[in-house]
């Protein structure tokens, strides 16, 4: 038997046939209802979608990568394309795809606004992608992309600064009104000061949607511009030594007065301009762990550390002795001295007791125990040198002695003129601005006694200072009087390496103190580290840099009053003879400034000075 | 005639002289190699976004192209005889390997892969082909004037299990494919006009019994498919009506000649999903307009020429009803495809273009089938072409 050919032929006309219809059908798609298309195409509406722009790095000082962002693919879904039940099995498919339980995902997808575009998952690996690409119809509404993404470079100790990117709440959205809901942005640091500078200009996509709401055709597309790169003052490799330095001085602290909480903070400044070369403040945290959304387990352990509080600009501690300087200037300006004194070089025999009657008024602290009961013969040089308190108190009393014809809130007046009792103006949020207890201050509670003058006069009393206050106003009292605004970071620069926005070194007053005062105090503060009695003596005892430093010690006593522990001060200033840096470094409950903090000074000055 | 032929040295020398069908392989090059290149231009701007290399999944169809190039040479050199002969074995082992996948396969909603490594192998493809032979063995078998009625009980009763079993996976699609192809090949092997009356009522009396206990319901899946194809406008849930609808938009938008190559594929080819394997002619639709559209169909027409062409051709029915049953492989795959992206109403989906959708497996099969009837044109002589020549 052979096939008939008739029939051949036969199965060839209906091919024929068939292949006719497809191409007349072409025929009415492609050219006779295209006007027909375009008509119905100019009925529907546009919808904006956004696209995010790369947000700029964050460098050091010295061009060191310490925050960037990276291409990480990125799954987004786009529920505007999705029904319920569509999402449903979008839900399952993914769960198996990802290997994510199903209620993290359903979480995921209620989260996010009902008409919008949202981040299902990040960094997914090239396999899932190509499986969600090759088995789209599996996948529905789902994108793969790559995104920018925030990455940190090992920033724990630099945490601070830098702060940390997460989703905005709801009065952030109606405060920031650049901000869309799936938008991260600064939440602290540099991330949340110059949040405007560094995401840069998210790019459009202009679709048009069918009848349905659907996307159906792209019509135009704008892309995304970059965020500025800023360029900090902080150097990382200072900014390291500086974090060991602290966690040394914590782990090493040692004696009654020591029971160390692990927060301390340090601040290294250039006193010429302001910038602030390191900043640290423990503990801390790892910026990275709040990419792509942090747990709140994690959140609430941070939180309850106090890794998220900055300690150098937020913590308010009393500063002690280090405030000695304050009333040292009041008196080598205004010519205020002790009782019996009447230069700078008087010499007088100080007792251990300070014991008053009702001349410092009623409710006032009536017994002053200095700390040590061998000051002995001091002038205002060993005053400093020694750390004397009763020289103070006396200078204190001086004023209170006659406040109706001196102003009674002469050392609060200097205190706020070298920048207490408000914040600094640092370019990071949230900024601490501490409390200098003037007679206004304290009368709203309570009367203004001889005992709030004498208690201010040594940093105590109700007198606090975040460490970036007492760091500054050493930087103005060795600079030769400028006060300048403090400034993490020095520029920004755009994806070409042009600068676009210098965030100059502000000055904020200068100082009405004669340059024989400060010259006076400069070296006075060289005595604290190598004078025969200075507080800090034997902690740079055998330190190659000894001739070329200065400081301050300080050790504050913590209120309410009998708790045993005492908070550890020291600023260091360095080169004594043409002071650049100022290095201040506070350890919370960490016992004596001179024991706990001098040293971690002089390791920090040791490697700014090439000596370490 | 046969017996002239014997000798395998004999049979060697004469066949060589056989020309290949230039037209034949020219108009399947062209397509493979248009298809790369839709392959690429559909592909390459979404794996770029993605972060993937851009030709990933154009060099995957290379590696199909040069298997199926490959497939098509060893399949011609085939004598008709050696498949005949292997056509129980063949059949054995398809049937085999389809009633292995409900407890060996993968895939998610339905079930009609083996995996092997990071490819996978549907065994539902390779049974076109090999059903084809089985068909062909049995319908073309016998020397009596006209088809038996034996005979078509025989060839159903071949072809009911392996189709069963396809649908049940569920695979809606090729298991209407291979009764297309059944069909197609019962009238060539001569059906006569009483015989298909016979067969169309029984066939209809054993679908409704089946229906009616419940052997054939359809699942919400291929429910939706079906309501989708019916008003793909209000097909809002349903993916399917969605894709079908972009893609005749994007179709649209390519007009006569097209938004040119490369063009086009930022816009609407973004919205037609699976569009490097399913939708492959939306984006020749969009690229290169009607001529290319136009174009791409007589090409595939002309595949169909030359498979009809080696069917009359065949010295035998055994050979004529394997490249008929070919010619209705290829060109129902071609018009249940092409219609489905320019929104004709065809209720399957899932089925590739031959020779341009991304993928191994139907590629393959179609090039080893192809390369049967190939097999079948080069021996067309009745007479060795030596022989021939002498006489």
């Amino acid at each position: 038997m052979l096939i008939k050919r008739w029939r051949l032929f036969a199965v060839g006309l209906l091919f024929l046939a068939l292949f006719s219809s497809l191409t007349i059908r072409l025929w009415y798609v492609q050219i006779a209802a295209a006007e027909v298309n375009e008509e119905r195409a100019k009925a529907n509406r546009l919808r904006e979608v956004q696209t995010e722009a790369p947000r700029g790095r964050i460098l050091d000082a010295a061009g060191r990568v310490l925050a960037e962002t990276r291409a990480s693919r990125t799954l987004l879904v786009d529920r505007r394309v999705l029904s319920f039940e569509q999402e449903e099995e979008l839900v399952q498919n993914l769960s198996v795809l990802l290997d994510e339980p199903q209620n993290v995902l359903r979480d995921k997808f209620l989260a996010a606004p009902s008409a919008s575009r949202f981040v299902v998952a990040i960094d997914v690996d090239g396999d899932v992608a190509t499986e969600v690409l090759e088995y789209s119809d599996e996948f529905p509404g789902v994108e793969v992309r790559l995104s920018p993404v925030r990455s940190y470079l090992d920033a724990n100790g630099v945490s601070h600064v830098l702060g940390y990117l997460g989703k905005p709440s709801a009065d952030d959205l109606e405060s920031l009104s650049y901000l869309r809901p799936n938008d991260d942005f600064g939440r602290a640091g540099v991330e949340q000061r110059y949040d405007l500078l560094l995401r840069g200009r998210p790019g459009r996509e202009i679709y048009q949607e069918d009848s349905a709401g659907r996307l159906a055709q792209l019509v135009a597309e704008e892309p995304p511009v970059g965020g500025w790169d800023a360029v900090l003052t902080i150097d990382m490799r200072l900014q390291e030594t500086v974090e060991q330095a602290l966690r040394d001085a914590i782990r090493t602290a040692s004696g009654p007065e020591a029971d160390p909480s692990g927060k301390a903070a340090a601040v290294v400044m250039d006193v010429n301009d302001g910038s602030v070369l390191s900043l640290v403040s423990l503990p801390n945290f790892d910026p990275s762990s709040f990419i792509g959304g942090i747990d709140t387990d994690t959140f609430r352990d941070l939180s309850e550390a106090g890794a998220l509080f900055n300690n150098a600009i937020q913590g308010l501690y009393p500063p002690a002795s280090t405030f000695k300087v304050v009333p040292y200037v009041v008196a080598a300006e205004n010519l205020i001295w002790p009782e019996g004194v009447f230069t700078s070089e008087t010499i007088i025999d100080l007792p251990a007791r300070l014991t008053f009657g009702s001349e410092l008024g009623a409710g006032s602290q009536q017994v002053f125990n200095d700390w040590t009961d061998d000051h002995g013969l001091t002038n205002l040089h060993s005053a400093i040198e020694k750390s004397a308190d009763a020289y103070f108190w006396l200078l204190a009393l001086e004023i209170w002695r006659s406040r109706a014809v001196v102003d009674p809130n002469i050392i609060q007046r200097t205190a706020e003129e070298l920048g207490y009792g408000a914040a600094t103006g640092i370019d990071l949020p949230a900024e601490a601005g501490g409390i200098v207890p003037d007679e206004e201050w304290i009368t709203r509670s309570r009367p203004y006694v001889g005992g709030d003058l004498m208690n201010i006069s040594i940093g105590q009393g109700d007198l606090v200072a975040t460490p970036l206050q007492v760091a500054n106003s050493y930087a103005a009292l060795v600079n030769g009087g400028t006060v300048y605004r403090p400034r993490v970071v020095d520029r920004f620069v755009d994806q070409d390496g042009e600068v676009q926005f210098v965030n100059e070194s502000d000055v904020v007053r200068e100082l009405d103190v004669s340059p024989a005062t400060l010259d006076m105090l400069t070296r006075d503060l060289k005595l604290v580290t190598s004078g025969g009695r200075g507080t800090a003596r034997d902690q740079f005892a055998d330190s190659p840099i000894r001739d070329l430093v200065g400081g301050k010690t300080g050790t504050a006593e913590i209120p309410p009053v009998g708790d045993p522990a005492t908070t550890a001060w020291f600023i260091g200033v360095a080169p004594i003879n043409d002071p650049q840096y100022v290095v201040t470094v506070m350890i919370d409950r960490g016992g004596s400034g001179s024991q706990t903090a001098a040293p971690a000074v002089r390791t920090i000055l040791e490697y700014l000075l090439g000596g370490g | 005639m046969a017996t002239m032929v014997r000798g395998r040295g004999v049979t060697a020398t004469a066949y060589e002289e056989s020309r290949p069908d230039l037209i034949l392989i020219i108009t399947l090059g062209l397509l493979s190699a248009l298809g790369i290149l839709m392959v690429y231009s559909a592909s390459a701007p979404r794996l770029a976004a993605a972060g993937l290399s851009p030709t990933s999944e154009m060099l995957r169809q290379v590696l199909f192209v040069a298997i199926g190039a490959v497939a098509f040479w060893v399949f011609s050199s085939f004598e008709s005889r050696t498949v005949h002969t292997a056509t129980p074995l063949v059949y054995a082992a398809i049937l085999f390997s389809l009633m292995l996948i409900p407890f060996f396969g993968v895939g998610e909603g339905s079930v009609r892969w083996f995996a092997i490594g990071s490819y996978q192998i549907q065994p539902s493809e390779w049974a076109k082909p090999g059903l084809i032979i089985a068909l062909a063995a049995i319908l073309g078998a016998g020397d009596e004037e006209g088809l038996g009625t034996k005979r078509i009980l025989m060839a159903t009763a071949a072809i009911v299990p392996p189709v069963y079993l396809i649908f049940r996976q569920p695979d809606l699609g090729t298991a209407l494919i291979l009764v297309f192809i059944f069909l197609a090949m019962l009238f060539a092997a001569g059906i006569t006009w009483r015989q298909t009356a016979g067969f169309v009522l029984a066939g209809g009396l054993v679908g409704f019994v089946a229906y009616r206990i419940g052997m054939l319901s359809l699942g919400e899946y291929q429910l939706n498919r079906i309501r989708s194809v019916i008003n793909p406008d209000q097909a809002d849930a349903l993916g399917d009506g969605w894709q079908r609808l972009q893609s005749e938009i994007a179709i649209g938008s390519g007009g006569f000649t097209g938004q040119g190559l490369f063009e086009g594929t930022q816009t609407n080819l973004r919205f037609v999903p699976v569009q490097s394997t399913d939708f492959i002619f939306s984006a020749v639709g969009e690229q290169l307009g009607f001529l290319g559209g136009a174009l791409v169909i007589a090409l595939y027409g002309v595949v169909i020429w030359r498979l009809l062409a080696a069917a009359t051709a065949s010295p035998d029915s055994f050979g004529s009803l394997v490249c008929v049953g070919t010619a209705a492989f290829i060109g129902i795959h071609v018009f249940v495809n092409i219609g489905m992206t320019i929104g004709l109403p065809i209720p399957v989906t899932g089925l590739p273009l031959p020779f341009m959708s991304l993928g191994g497996s139907s590629l393959v099969a179609m090039a080893m089938s192809i390369g049967l009837a190939h097999a079948i044109w080069l021996r067309r002589s009745r007479v060795p072409a030596r022989v021939a020549r002498v006489l």
